[in-house]
């Protein structure tokens, strides 16, 4: 792929794979590094994207590597960074740590869901799981999403229509 | 308005990073433009020479270059570090020569093997020849034993560490706690499977002596 082709695949998309792996790995450090591997893998060649299919490949190669990381035992035995996000509204920011509280593969399937639009079968596809696993995850998200918002439940009225490509 | 689409548009990849993967992308250059990320140092340190930091907001960007070889940058925007290690393992300001521990303060070579020991520290303050910021190197231990660990603290609090044979990283293994660098591969598979083993970072006593001289309230542990 010519590096102009790359650039413009970043600049579409690059924020959205970022989401994703911040989301699911909970660290803005790693979200970036995860984020500039995908498109490592990308400029190193030897993949070949399908039209359309772009995005998809993106957040499924991103959502691998979060997976390899979450695996990884030296993350397990690492402090955080104050990398807080500077919500405008207080309300984000309740929102955000009661997502954040979420274990990693909830929080993969909420931003999958409710940024991206994504429906079951295609969040399977993304993380590489059954749909079965995926309903599950959902349902017990949304469960603790309840219990963390205190019954606030505006978040969990949304109707997933996100911006999927 | 509790609603995750709204909260998601504000998180996005900062402009630094942005402008690093294009300027990576466009000239298909596959190495990362900057020094080791944090975890990437993490994870060097866990294998070489051992680092801890400990990093605070909002900073002003400041750079401060080891007497050990190497540099650390904390960066104003959001209080991020870098640390471009250089001389990997190899890297140290204490050699042993002929029996004696040497201690390379910036080219001058002075002897410290009968100045520290197990429990006693040989701190020398220094000031980065090139940044003028002031750091610290701590040296410890015996001839048969010995390490070492330099950092550099802002006035904000921060601090960028690193070090050899300063502290120890344990896991403890039924019930026992083993360092983390005499783990076996089957020991790390379990522990990777496991996935809730936390290990504990113990510094050596001359590197607590040397904290406490200092008065020094330094948060340690391996930070990714």
């Amino acid at each position: 792929m010519d590096p102009q082709a790359l650039a413009d695949l970043f600049r579409r998309y690059g924020d959205d794979v970022f989401r994703l792996a911040y989301s699911y790995l909970g660290s803005r450090a790693d979200g970036e590094d995860v984020c500039q591997t995908v498109f490592l893998k990308l400029a190193e060649g030897g993949t070949a994207l399908l039209p359309g299919r772009e995005k998809s490949w993106l957040l499924t190669c991103a959502a691998n590597l979060c997976k390899s990381q979450l695996r990884s035992f030296w993350r397990r035995n690492v402090g955080e960074l104050d990398e807080s996000v500077p919500f405008r509204d207080q309300s984000d920011r309740e929102l955000w740590d009661a997502v954040m509280s979420l274990p990693p593969k909830y929080r993969a399937v909420i931003h999958l869901y409710y940024w991206e639009g994504y429906d079951q079968g295609e969040i399977a596809q993304v993380l590489g799981v059954s749909r079965t696993a995926v309903q599950t995850r959902m349902a017990r998200a949304r469960a603790m999403l309840r219990k963390e918002l205190s019954g606030d439940e505006e978040l969990l009225a949304h109707d997933g229509a996100g911006h999927a490509e | 308005m509790r609603n995750y689409w709204h909260m998601m548009e504000q998180v996005t990849l900062s402009d630094r990073k942005k402008e690093e993967i294009m300027e990576m992308l466009e000239n298909k250059n596959t190495r990362k433009g900057r020094g080791p990320s944090v975890k990437a140092l993490a994870l060097a340190a866990a294998l070489a020479v051992g680092c801890v930091l400990s990093i605070a907001a909002g900073l002003p960007a400041q750079v401060y270059n080891f007497v050990a070889g190497g540099s650390t940058v904390i960066e104003a925007d959001g209080g991020e570090a870098y640390i471009n290690l250089a001389g990997g393992e190899e890297a140290g300001p204490i050699s042993l020569e002929n029996g004696r521990l040497i201690f390379d303060a910036d080219g001058e070579k002075i002897d410290v093997t009968d100045k520290m020991d197990a429990d006693t520290p040989y701190v020398y303050e220094r000031t980065d020849p090139k940044t003028g910021n002031k750091g610290y190197v701590v040296l410890g231990g015996t001839v048969e034993d010995y390490g070492w660990a330099e950092f550099f603290l802002t006035e904000d609090g921060a601090c960028s560490m690193m070090g050899e044979n300063a502290w120890n990283n344990l896991v403890p293994i039924d019930g026992k706690d083993v360092p983390l660098s005499e783990l076996t591969e089957a020991q790390m598979d379990m522990l990777n499977e496991d996935g809730s083993t936390l290990c504990k970072t113990v510094n050596r006593p001359w590197l607590d002596k040397a904290l406490e001289q200092l008065g020094l309230d330094v948060a340690l542990g391996i930070v990714d």
